[in-house]
């Protein structure tokens, strides 16, 4: 399957992290441009408030600073490491603040402004961008949004299904279907 | 293949939402089976993807310093950790060093004080809501012992009214029946009075009665020695007096004529006998053995009685008379109780 994150760039990023883990500060800085913008804009995606995401994200890349040499490559890509550990703690932190996830069902063209470097130093292309919203856009309404509340709102299926009032066994064929049809939409659009 | 409730599971738990309960029999289907492995792998990567797609938001610039320099001081710090390989390229100054240990210590202090003053604000209003329990307790304590002092106080002045309703009741009934009994006794003393009075005027009666008996009977004699001057000359008067056997209303009198042989005996207020007894005259001469029958006589219902008597035997010296209560006919010696007597 092809991912935003290409096999080439997955295998820069390991590279970056092995020479992190040699303390090498250039490497960590290198790998902070790559994904600073897509792990912030998720943490923003999760807790609506720059504050909150700017400490997210900080704690993250910490945390990859400290168990860089710790990272094995058969857990996973090392962008779906961090993105993973910063879902985690934006959504620990969106239940300490005893918040509920607010899902926006637009899937927007808007360019923010960014001091991001493009091209190859960022962890996706704008093309890779656009298939992904090409093939969210596939989905109906009903499924992306469940899919989004399971992701990003820490939510379990059953409390899905009660928060959209949906019965238990709908919602999870629901969660399931738009699965199954994001990842043929991505196979197709590589 | 692979099944829809796994498909189901495996997305679930590739969006991290399967739950708890499910995740570990879905793990262990998982290592067994390779191809829910891969398709959960798959749908992983097809969730991470997604966040590609979202509006991009640009961290704020300040943000990579930051992470920069948390690093940086981590690396100065002395961890000896296993993860650190080979050597810092480039060592920061010692002010950027030491800054978040300082930050951190003030930080620590801060902590410390304001949990110190929180702990005695604390310590404060628990024991104030104490003092404040207390109060209150107290405050309720003080108004049951007034509500018992009310109450006392209601319940005495009721039994004082109401003793001091007994009393004038009491007082009330005490002085009806003292005027009652004054009012009776005063009765008595007018009712004892008025009979006193009678019974004095009755003794005056009777007084004045005798007195005129007697002026009749002194007028009678002063006729007979008038009369019979010579005769009287022998006679022997004498009054008769009950004795202690006779009825204390009884008066009489007695006259003996010497040299006739023969008497008169008057008497008033004579008790009547039953018929089988009579009165019978006794006279009393030194001279003769015994006493002299002198007659006997009944008593009328007038209790008046006139008897003319003479002796059967001569009597020259008249010591006494008397009259005794004899069977009827009389008896030759004095049987029965003497109820008169002469002086």
């Amino acid at each position: 399957m092809n991912t935003p994150v290409t096999p080439a760039s997955a295998l820069d990023d390991e590279r970056l992290l092995r020479r992190i883990a040699r303390r090498e500060r250039e490497a960590f800085s290198q790998l902070y441009d790559r994904y600073a913008g897509v792990l912030y804009s998720t943490a923003m995606r999760v807790l609506n408030d720059s504050n909150e995401a700017s400490a997210v994200v900080q704690a993250v890349f910490v945390e990859i600073w400290d168990n860089s040499a710790a990272y094995e490559p058969a857990l996973g890509r090392p962008f779906h490491w961090a993105l993973a550990m910063t879902r985690h703690r934006a959504i620990d932190r969106l239940r300490a603040l005893r918040r509920r996830y607010a899902f926006f069902a637009e899937i927007t063209e808007k360019e923010v402004e960014s001091e991001i470097p493009t091209g190859r130093n960022k962890v996706s292309t704008e093309d890779q961008a656009g298939r992904v919203r090409d093939a969210l856009a596939t989905l109906p309404y009903e499924q992306r949004q469940a899919i989004e509340l399971a992701y990003l709102g820490g939510m379990t299926a059953d409390e899905i299904a009660e928060t959209l009032g949906q019965p238990p066994g709908t919602l999870k064929a629901r969660i399931r279907r738009g699965m199954l049809r994001l990842r043929e939409s991505l196979r197709q659009h590589p | 293949m692979i099944d829809e409730r796994r498909e189901t599971q495996a997305s679930l738990y590739a969006l991290g939402a399967l739950p708890p309960e499910e995740t570990r029999e879905f793990e262990a289907a998982l290592r067994a089976n390779p191809q829910l492995k891969a398709l959960v792998a798959e749908l992983r990567g097809a969730a991470d993807a997604m966040v590609t797609g979202f509006p991009q938001a640009a961290p704020p610039p300040v943000l990579k310093s930051r992470v920069m320099g948390a690093v940086t001081a981590r690396a100065a710090a002395p961890t000896g950790s296993a993860n650190v390989i080979g050597t810092e390229s480039a060592r920061p100054p010692g002010w950027m060093v030491w800054l978040p240990y300082a930050l951190a210590a003030c930080f620590a202090i801060l902590c410390v004080v304001l949990i110190s003053l929180g702990r005695h604000l604390r310590e404060q209003a628990l024991a104030l809501r104490e003092q404040l329990t207390e109060r209150a307790a107290e405050s309720d304590d003080l108004n049951s012992r007034l509500e018992q002092l009310r109450a006392q106080t209601d319940e005495t002045g009721s039994n004082y009214e109401r003793r001091m309703e007994d009393l004038r009741g009491d007082a009330a009934k005490r002085a009806a029946e003292l005027q009652r009994q004054a009012v009776a006794f005063t009765n008595q003393l007018a009712r004892e009075q008025a009979d006193l009075k009678r019974r004095l005027g009755a003794s005056e009666a009777d007084a004045t009665r005798l007195k005129r008996e007697k002026e009749t009977l002194e007028e009678a004699l002063r006729g007979i020695t008038l009369a019979n001057n010579d005769r009287l000359n022998n006679a022997r008067v004498g009054l008769l007096r009950p004795t202690a056997a006779g009825s204390a209303q009884t008066i009489g009198a007695s006259v003996w004529l010497v040299v006739d042989q023969r008497g008169l005996v008057v008497l008033e207020n004579l008790p009547a006998l039953p018929a089988s007894q009579n009165y019978q005259l006794w006279l009393f001469d030194p001279n003769t053995p015994g006493p002299v029958s002198g007659g006997v006589f009944a008593s009328e219902a007038t209790g008046a009685v006139r008897h003319l008597f003479t002796c059967t035997v001569n009597v020259r010296t008249i010591e006494r008379l008397a009259i005794s209560v004899e069977p009827k006919g009389g008896a030759p010696r004095p049987t029965g109780k003497f109820v008169l007597s002469s002086d």
